[in-house]
């Protein structure tokens, strides 16, 4: 049960890690119409910015030393990658901790239903996980998504099946969770699992 | 049922981790899907005649960063003799070395989650000759002032990936690799 606790903890702190490596990256910047004129200003801008290099501009950058570069450890970025990765494991570890002795019409009587064992544990933790990793990603990588671009683009493709993995988990938890008596959940929550695994090979 | 889980789980595994080892140069899609090596990124160039070449004068932009058309048109004697105001001529082996190398890698034909972005990019419209044309490209430098790119001394010019991509030879244009000259502060 500590270890769950832990987990729990672990989730919560690194989605608030997340957001704090986020809100000092960037402000999140929601599109609007307008914001999007300007970005295609910007573009055009961009693409004349580099037909020819100014020699002797007075708006040149002041020098500064350039420091050997080191990749932050904890960015929006890594932190949505640690997250996915832990969400998946603790799914992986809610499949194994799932047993059943005898299952079918000639098992006679069933064991009373556990509601805080290790399996329905570790299925909170995978789906308190998936929401964190979710949301995180959201934060950090909301201007990698473009509806124009289409379903076929991988990030568009990424949050589609992450989302829908994350609510399939989610589903099947709240299900089990609210019946008194052991109730088909494995289906849905494995389903979720491996939709969740295949957006986040999509953009590994 | 434990009995039977398990056992799948370590197989599933297995297929993962084997999947990888098993990767040749030429990727299919299952070779990409079992593999458990990173393709976030572009294929970094491993071609030791594109590196000398292309690398002689500039950054040996991976193929991965234009479609393959692109590269059609780049890599003809007659481009090569005026390649954006230089004479980059090759002798016909060696150009066919090059293009052979930059049409099976080019952006269309990778696993590679950036070059997939950069060819559904470019899959509609002019042929891009240049890298900065790109649609994708254009949009991840949009925040870009003018003042970090071509009034940076240590820039100058958008084509110079390697001034702020730190790790861009490696194929990594990942936003946190990413420390512009002047401006060590800057974050996307």
């Amino acid at each position: 049960m500590k270890g769950i606790i832990f987990i729990y903890a672990a989730a919560l702190c690194m989605a608030a890690f997340t957001a704090t490596a986020a809100a000092q990256e960037q402000t999140l910047e929601l599109p609007s119409l307008s914001s999007e004129y300007v970005k295609d200003k910007e573009s055009f801008r961009l693409a004349a910015n580099d037909t020819g290099i100014q020699k002797g501009n007075p708006q040149a950058a002041p020098t500064a030393p350039q420091t050997e570069f080191e990749s932050p450890l904890f960015t929006g970025s890594k932190m949505h990658q640690y997250l996915g990765i832990a969400t998946v494991a603790a799914a992986a570890g809610t499949f194994l901790t799932h047993f059943h002795p005898c299952e079918g019409p000639n098992c006679g009587a069933q064991p009373p239903r556990k509601t805080s064992g290790l399996h329905a544990n570790m299925g909170r933790a995978t789906a308190i996980l998936a929401v964190a990793t979710v949301a995180s990603g959201l934060i950090s990588h909301w201007d990698d998504f473009h509806a124009e671009d289409g379903y076929t683009d991988p990030d568009n493709m990424h949050v589609i099946l992450g989302v829908t993995g994350a609510a399939l988990m989610a589903y099947a938890i709240n299900k089990s969770a609210r019946s008194s008596v052991p109730t088909s959940h494995a289906a849905v929550a494995e389903l979720g699992a491996l939709t969740m695994v295949t957006a986040i090979k999509l953009t590994w | 049922m434990m009995r039977t889980r398990f056992p799948a789980a370590l197989l599933a595994a297995a297929l993962l981790t084997g999947g990888g080892v098993a990767v040749a140069e030429e990727e299919s899609f299952t070779q990409w899907w079992m593999s458990p090596w990173r393709h976030k990124e572009v294929q970094p160039v491993d071609n030791k005649i594109y590196q000398e070449e292309c690398g002689g004068c500039h950054l040996a932009y991976q193929p991965g960063l234009l479609p393959a058309r692109s590269w059609e048109k780049l890599l003809t004697e007659t481009a090569l003799a005026d390649h954006f105001g230089d004479d980059a001529s090759l002798d016909a082996e060696t150009l066919k070395e090059i293009r052979d190398y930059a049409l099976a890698n080019a952006a269309d034909k990778s696993y590679h989650k950036r070059s997939r972005k950069i060819a559904l990019a470019t899959e509609s419209g002019d042929t891009p000759l240049r890298i900065t044309d790109v649609r994708y490209i254009k949009r991840k430098h949009h925040q870009l002032p003018e003042k970090m790119v071509k009034g940076n001394k240590d820039v100058k010019s958008l084509s110079h990936c390697n001034k702020c991509h730190t790790k861009a030879e490696e194929g990594n244009y990942d936003n946190d690799t990413v420390s512009i000259p002047n401006y060590p502060d800057w974050k996307d």
